[in-house]
């Protein structure tokens, strides 16, 4: 096999993968965009996330473990309206907060939830992520998943 | 942000040292960021056993103190190596004229996706996906704590807590963080540098050896698996275990075909570092320890030389697993591997259901383009499906190889077995997992499985040995023979 057909291969072989690696982006992209264009949360800056990321609501993880006994499960949950847009994407990682520092709390259909509440007109990206916003904790029992 | 990607290389350097002195300086490369990042993880796990501070400049001279003692390992390994000017002879002589045009194609290939990267990463991270938070928040919250720490963050737990993963991205990340004084902005762009640094290493190590085009074909392969730059840019660790695992099997690989101890040692720090950077990564050390087994015995080692290769090459990996589960256990920590199965899901599901359930979404893994994502046409569709990796390797594989067909199918069945062990090996995983089955698979099975896909794309330049190599690959344990040291 001639030089200049190998190395005609290997190019025609680098644009292919160089194509497979292409095409995802712009998808991705235009879903992100898509995403955004639905008035999902934004992080304005670093300091935000950093005011909802750490310190953790100390006062508040310490209620949870001195008011309710040990087993208990917690559903870790912001309610900030009724669209439900805001709280699909915070409780996730509060969640996972949760069970990174308290395992013996857990969320488990069938059994009573707690549930950590913030004012409905506190923003998301602002101040109900900054410490001492979230306001209140609800209790409330759960059906079993199913019924 | 300059100062901190030169610190990040410039403390795996003292590991590459002895393979510079050899004038092997592709291999040394390829070593470089895998010693650098697990250098850095080093006194962090000291610190977890002894409480050693790691404030200030003390992680960095820490850092070194390791990356000198890799070196150390690495000059001891490469003095053992007995013919190094005959596996330093290049793969490709009678084609050297043709190197510099190839050297060219395949480095302006790299350094325009390497450029892209970099463009696609301060797009993600202008605007966070906010379906990403939880695991973006998750891990960036790690590291931050390292970086703000001065010991182990071990004051942030009580026993029973859960510290999901090993954590050599996050204290990558930290690293660029701490040094760089970066924001959360930049530390998410430095994921770029990582998705650059590992490729470029590995295809350093690797032109000389499969050709330069090919070389930039196989290590592009992580990032040609759909959703993986989307995944790495959401700061979940599977992008960096998939160019580890990807890139440690290849080194591996030539290590064993040219029985080079100098690219064992680069590949067994790779296992390395997908072992420390998430539990999948012990999962994947197992199978590409059989795989590699196999390899080595297809290449004319006998059972008991492939068993003493394979041991050479997870030592590290070894050595991090259990360093890190020490840490656990002494902290009192629970992770993925010491499952704490409190939570029993499922009940109803016998085992058959639970398989039937896996391998749906094994088949929607391995069929789906990106879910979700609207792809225009056939092409795109097909461009960035999985599709367009396995079914390439499945093809030509056997087509390149040598010998009968016989021969062909072996040599095909050895090439993938790593990824056909690892899948196994995740259905397993699935089938007794504690969690939630549904949700288990919804969230993990398509960020897990990207590693089959680039492994088995990058097996395929694996299929036909350079003429000099087939040559010769019949006697390259006899090489070790002093009689022919000559």
């Amino acid at each position: 096999m001639p030089q200049w057909a190998i190395a005609l291969a290997e190019a025609g072989l680098l644009v292919a993968v160089g194509c497979a690696i292409a095409v995802q982006f712009e998808p991705t992209q235009k879903y992100l965009t898509d995403v955004s264009a639905q008035g999902q949360p934004r992080i304005a800056s670093d300091d935000d996330l950093y005011a909802w990321m750490i310190p953790y609501d100390y006062d508040l993880i310490r209620k949870v473990r001195t008011e309710y006994p040990k087993g208990t499960s917690v559903l870790v949950d912001y309610k900030v309206d009724n669209t439900n847009n805001v709280t699909i994407a915070t409780a996730g990682i509060m969640q996972r907060m949760y069970l990174t520092l308290f395992p013996d709390y857990y969320p488990k259909p069938g059994v009573d939830e707690l549930i950590i509440c913030a004012h409905k007109d506190v923003r998301p990206t602002d101040e109900m992520l900054s410490k001492g916003r979230l306001l209140s904790l609800v209790r409330r029992k759960v059906a079993e998943a199913g019924q | 942000m300059i100062l901190a990607i030169l610190l990040w290389l410039g403390i795996g350097i003292p590991a590459s040292i002895p393979y510079f002195r050899r004038r092997r300086f592709g291999a040394g490369l390829a070593v470089l960021p895998m010693s650098a990042s697990l250098s850095l993880l080093a006194p962090w796990i000291v610190s977890a056993y002894t409480g050693l501070c790691t404030a200030g400049i003390w992680w960095g001279i820490e850092s070194a103190i390791f990356s000198m003692l890799l070196g150390v390992v690495a000059e001891l390994i490469l003095q053992g190596q007995k013919s190094p000017a005959v596996i330093a002879k290049p793969a490709f002589p009678n084609r050297q004229s043709a190197w510099p045009v190839r050297v060219v194609i395949a480095g302006v290939f790299l350094l325009i996706v390497s450029a892209w990267n970099i463009g696609i990463g301060e797009g993600f991270t202008q605007t966070i996906p906010p379906f990403q938070w939880d695991g973006y928040a998750t891990w960036l919250l790690v590291t931050r704590v390292i970086a703000d720490s001065d010991f182990f963050p071990r004051h942030l737990f009580v026993p029973g807590s859960q510290w999901e993963y090993p954590i050599l991205m996050p204290v990558t990340l930290a690293w660029f963080r701490r040094v760089g004084e970066l924001g959360i902005h930049q530390s998410t762009l430095s994921l770029a540098f990582i998705a650059i640094a590992f490729p470029m290493a590995t295809w350093a190590g690797l032109w000389r050896k499969i050709g330069p085009g090919w070389a930039a074909a196989a290590v592009s392969a992580p990032l040609m698996v759909p959703r993986l730059i989307f995944w790495h840019y959401g700061a979940y660790a599977d992008g960096m275990i998939v160019m580890a695992d990807v890139y440690a099997m290849m080194l591996a690989m030539v290590g064993i075909r040219d029985n080079d101890r100098g690219y064992l040692f680069a590949g067994s720090l790779g296992l390395a570092v997908a072992v420390a950077t998430k539990n999948e990564g012990a999962l994947w050390v197992v199978a590409c320890a059989i795989g590699l087994g196999l390899y080595a015995m297809e290449n004319k080692a006998t059972f008991w030389q492939a068993v003493k290769k394979i041991a050479c090459c997870v030592a590290p990996a070894i050595v991090v697993f259990l360093s890190w589960w020490g840490v656990c256990k002494m902290l009192g920590l629970a992770n993925d591997v010491i499952a704490n199965a409190s939570v029993k899901n499922d009940p109803n599901l016998t085992v058959a259901g639970r398989l039937g359930m896996i391998l749906y979404y094994f088949g929607q893994s391995f069929t789906y383009p990106a879910p979700g994502l609207g792809y225009q046409s056939f092409w795109q569709a097909l461009l960035s499906s999985p599709i367009f990796m396995y079914l390439p390797a499945l093809l030509l594989i056997p087509l390149l190889s040598a010998g009968n067909w016989l021969v062909r199918l072996r040599r095909t069945a050895v090439l993938i077995s790593t990824p056909a062990i690892f899948c196994v090996g995740l259905i397993l995983i699935y089938l007794i997992t504690p969690k939630p089955l549904e949700w288990h698979l919804q969230t993990s099975l398509d960020r897990v499985i990207m590693v089959v896909f680039a492994a088995m794309f990058a097996m395929i330049f694996f299929a036909r040995r350079p003429a000099t190599q087939q040559a010769t690959s019949a006697d390259l344990h006899r090489r070790e023979k002093p009689a022919d040291r000559t």
